[in-house]
């Protein structure tokens, strides 16, 4: 139980990382939404169904469609970060 | 489009009375009305029996969900639910109201087509979440899950379904959806007040304790809430669709 709970933290923090340090703006939000899951089957993991669905229905699927909505309203050059 | 929808809509209602009617559980549920979902999260217990414990098949109790957070939110605290839905209510307006003078009309969202794997998944996604959305609100009572993540699930559905097809259920629909819905929940309050004297007090034969059909009222809310939801979650994600790019002037 606790190796299968590490095992789902993984993806969590190399994702969360991942997240504010990748370039690219789409992979960013691909990424987050792969946190978003992977903190889903964490709370299902430990026993909070109702958190686990809301988490995977609100935060993976429609907090991505709505960044990818925002991602397509953006002009080319805004599409990559840039750290000065 | 809106013939397309349809079709989608009345498919799923079809999967949805046969997963209810041809599964064994909800069969049993359905026509015998023992449901062991109910009965095995009644039972679960983190301290062993206790000297008179409430399980399944008690009957005459004051607030019979077996979902005990359902109890609480539904029936104890349901006027602070009432006053949830209201903030999201006005979460959505507020969006839509900051976002609706640049949103175009009867425009496709996308200019490019959706890929093939999109719209090839998306009716039998669409179908499985809506399956999915309803069974979890229908069960509200019962299992975790409820009105919030159920309305979630089928606002998701629409979603996905504006992503695919670029079309979408019109607003009207969805503001009419909405308020019915809004309507419906103060109507319930209303005839708590009338029957048991106080607001949103629950009314009707509570049932048996784990059955599919008890606690009428808190089905009855969660299917609303659940409605409501999916109508202001679907209706967000689109009018941020249809936002016009602020930055460049489309070409004509």
């Amino acid at each position: 139980m606790t190796a299968l709970v590490l095992l789902v933290c993984i993806p969590l923090v190399v994702g969360a990382v991942a997240v504010v340090t990748v370039r690219d703006l789409l992979s960013a939000i691909l990424i987050e939404g792969v946190v978003s899951l992977s903190a889903a089957v964490l709370f299902l993991l430990l026993g909070a169904l109702d958190v686990a669905i809301t988490q995977a229905v609100v935060g993976c699927g429609l907090t991505t469609a709505v960044f990818l909505y925002s991602w397509r309203r953006l002009p080319e050059k805004a599409r990559e970060v840039t750290h000065e | 489009m809106n013939k397309l929808l349809a079709v989608f809509v009345s498919a799923g209602v079809v999967a949805l009375l046969g997963v209810f009617l041809l599964t064994g559980p909800a069969r049993d549920q359905l026509f015998s009305g023992r449901s062991e979902l109910g009965d095995a999260f009644s039972r679960r217990d983190v301290r062993g029996p206790a000297p008179d414990q409430v399980g399944p098949g008690s009957r005459g109790l004051e607030s019979a969900p077996a979902n005990t957070v359902t109890a609480i939110v539904l029936d104890y605290r349901g006027f602070d639910t009432l006053g949830e839905v209201t903030v999201l209510f006005a979460a959505v307006a507020g969006a839509g109201l900051v976002l609706f003078a640049r949103r175009r009309r009867g425009q496709a969202v996308s200019a490019r087509r959706p890929s093939l794997i999109l719209t090839a998944a998306a009716p039998w996604v669409f179908l499985f979440l809506f399956v999915v959305g309803f069974a979890i609100a229908l069960h509200g009572h019962l299992t975790p899950g409820g009105g919030f993540p159920g309305g979630a699930l089928l606002a998701a559905g629409l979603v996905l379904l504006l992503s695919a097809t670029g079309r979408e259920p019109s607003a009207r629909r969805l503001h009419l959806l909405e308020g019915l819905a809004g309507f419906s929940f103060v109507a319930v309050g209303v005839a708590g007040l009338v029957w048991k004297g106080s607001f949103l007090a629950h009314f009707g034969d509570s049932g048996v304790l784990g059955d599919f059909w008890s606690a009428p009222v808190t089905m009855l809310l969660y299917l609303i809430i659940a409605l409501k939801v999916s109508a202001e979650l679907a209706n967000a994600v689109r009018t941020l669709a249809h936002v016009e790019d602020p930055t460049t002037k489309e070409a004509p």
